[in-house]
């Protein structure tokens, strides 16, 4: 069982390191408002299910970066893959910080709604200087 | 050489794959596959120097296929490097002691993965 | 330092290159600026670029103006640079200087780590890994490249010229 405190705490560490190292960018927490455009990629764990939205000039700035391409040569395809693998990364990272004895097990990560997160227990929001993300979760018993 | 790369996520391997081109291997052959089952198959049908692989995939994962190899004679001896989001002292455990030469966790900077290879391979490109 | 040394002094917002075997390049005062530091050792020809900011669209008239302002015009400027000399992009060491941080900085993306960030982006997307890097902090950076031998010198002191040097060869 994962406390909300200690997801945020670590989904706070862990956005910082992922952005930076292969995203060149920073995140910095926030507080939460409403995105409203995003693209939103979900990922089911053992024990709840976390959401990553992110502003659409972020996921193109990202996947550009990632992909060492000039922005505006990339496709929504790219910008949704390199999207899904971002949410992918941050979910794992952030269970391996939690339960550091426990191995990791992730379903792949789906493309969801936009509003996909809005009923969640836990919101954790960043603002990075190309755009906002915000990561959410339902934890099963929080 | 010939480089092997299984990872669900296209994108991912392709950063993979330019990292090993910067880092001096761009020489290289590379292979690709999205689980272990066609990483397998890959493995089986091209002689493969290297394999880098994730363990979190749909189907065969990281660690049934490191098996796998470990298990067949002729592809035993592969140096396997694994790149994972799996961060976990249990999981290494477990991929080192199916042989893996090196284990990187993501995220990483390309040069820490430039390293992360290297070392593996003792400075071998 | 040999006696036949010609030094090159590279200013804020510029970048020198050179194929002279006796030829070094050398910057100062890298607070939140970056120094990006290329050498191709097969023909001894070196680059120092020193920019302040991380991108031309913040001021694009100043950019036209110069270049090397930015980490995204002045990088491909400085490649180009070493590459017109002879140097192979295959072969180029790359490192990185500077990037301090203000301790009691108030903008919430301070701009030495922008820098920091914007240098390795750009040099991932010209194809080039970066060997070394001195960077973050509060210290204030001089660097010092041999066009002979690659080697790079840091200078460490604090911001205002206060507390003690460091010299190290950035490996």
């Amino acid at each position: 069982m994962i406390a909300a405190a200690d997801f945020l705490a670590a989904a706070r560490a862990v956005a910082r390191e992922v952005l930076e190292a292969m995203f060149f960018s920073e995140a910095e927490p926030v507080s939460c408002q409403h995105l409203e455009e995003c693209v939103a990629v979900r990922v089911g764990f053992h024990g709840g299910e976390m959401a990553v939205m992110i502003s659409p000039q972020l996921a193109v700035a990202a996947s550009a970066a990632f992909l060492a391409e000039d922005s505006d040569e990339v496709t929504t395809e790219q910008r949704e893959m390199v999207s899904r693998e971002l949410a992918n990364i941050l979910c794992g990272a952030v269970l391996s910080r939690l339960h550091p004895d426990q191995r990791v097990a992730l379903r792949a990560p789906e493309m969801a709604a936009p509003d996909f997160g809005s009923g969640a227990a836990v919101h954790q929001c960043f603002a990075t200087p190309e755009g906002r993300l915000a990561i959410t979760a339902r934890l099963d018993c929080a | 050489m010939t480089i092997l790369i299984v990872d669900d996520s296209p994108v991912m391997r392709g950063f993979v794959r330019r990292v090993m081109r910067l880092a001096g291997f761009d020489q290289a052959e590379y292979l690709e596959a999205p689980d272990g089952t066609a990483g397998l198959e890959q493995a089986r049908s091209a002689a493969v120097d290297l394999v880098l692989t994730d363990i979190n995939m749909p189907g065969m994962d990281g660690e049934e296929f490191l098996a796998a190899l470990r298990a067949d004679e002729a592809l035993r001896s592969i140096p396997a490097v694994v790149i994972s989001t799996d961060a976990t002292r249990d999981r290494r455990e477990r991929m080192t002691a199916l042989g893996a030469r090196g284990y990187i966790a993501k995220p990483f900077s390309p040069e820490a993965l430039r390293e992360e290879i290297e070392r593996a391979l003792g400075g071998l490109s | 330092m040999t006696q036949v040394e010609k030094q090159m002094t590279v200013g804020v917002s510029d970048c020198k290159v050179t194929d002279d075997p006796e030829g070094v390049l050398i910057t100062y005062a890298l607070g939140s600026c970056i120094a990006v530091v290329v050498h191709d050792p097969a023909v001894a020809v070196a680059g120092l670029l020193h920019f302040m900011l991380p991108e031309a669209s913040i001021d694009p008239e100043k950019a036209a103006r110069n270049p090397y302002m930015f980490a995204d015009t002045g990088i491909p400027l400085l490649l180009e640079e070493v590459m017109r000399r002879g140097a192979k992009r295959e072969r180029l060491v790359v490192r990185i200087a500077g990037g301090a941080q203000a301790l009691n900085g108030h903008e919430m993306f301070q701009i030495g780590k922008r820098n920091h960030l914007a240098a390795r982006k750009l040099l991932w997307k010209e194809g080039l890994l970066v060997k070394s890097e001195a960077v973050g902090g509060g210290v204030s950076r001089t660097v010092r490249l041999e066009a002979a031998t690659g080697r790079v010198l840091v200078r460490e002191s604090g911001m205002n010229g206060a507390g003690p040097q460091t010299e190290r060869s950035l490996r």
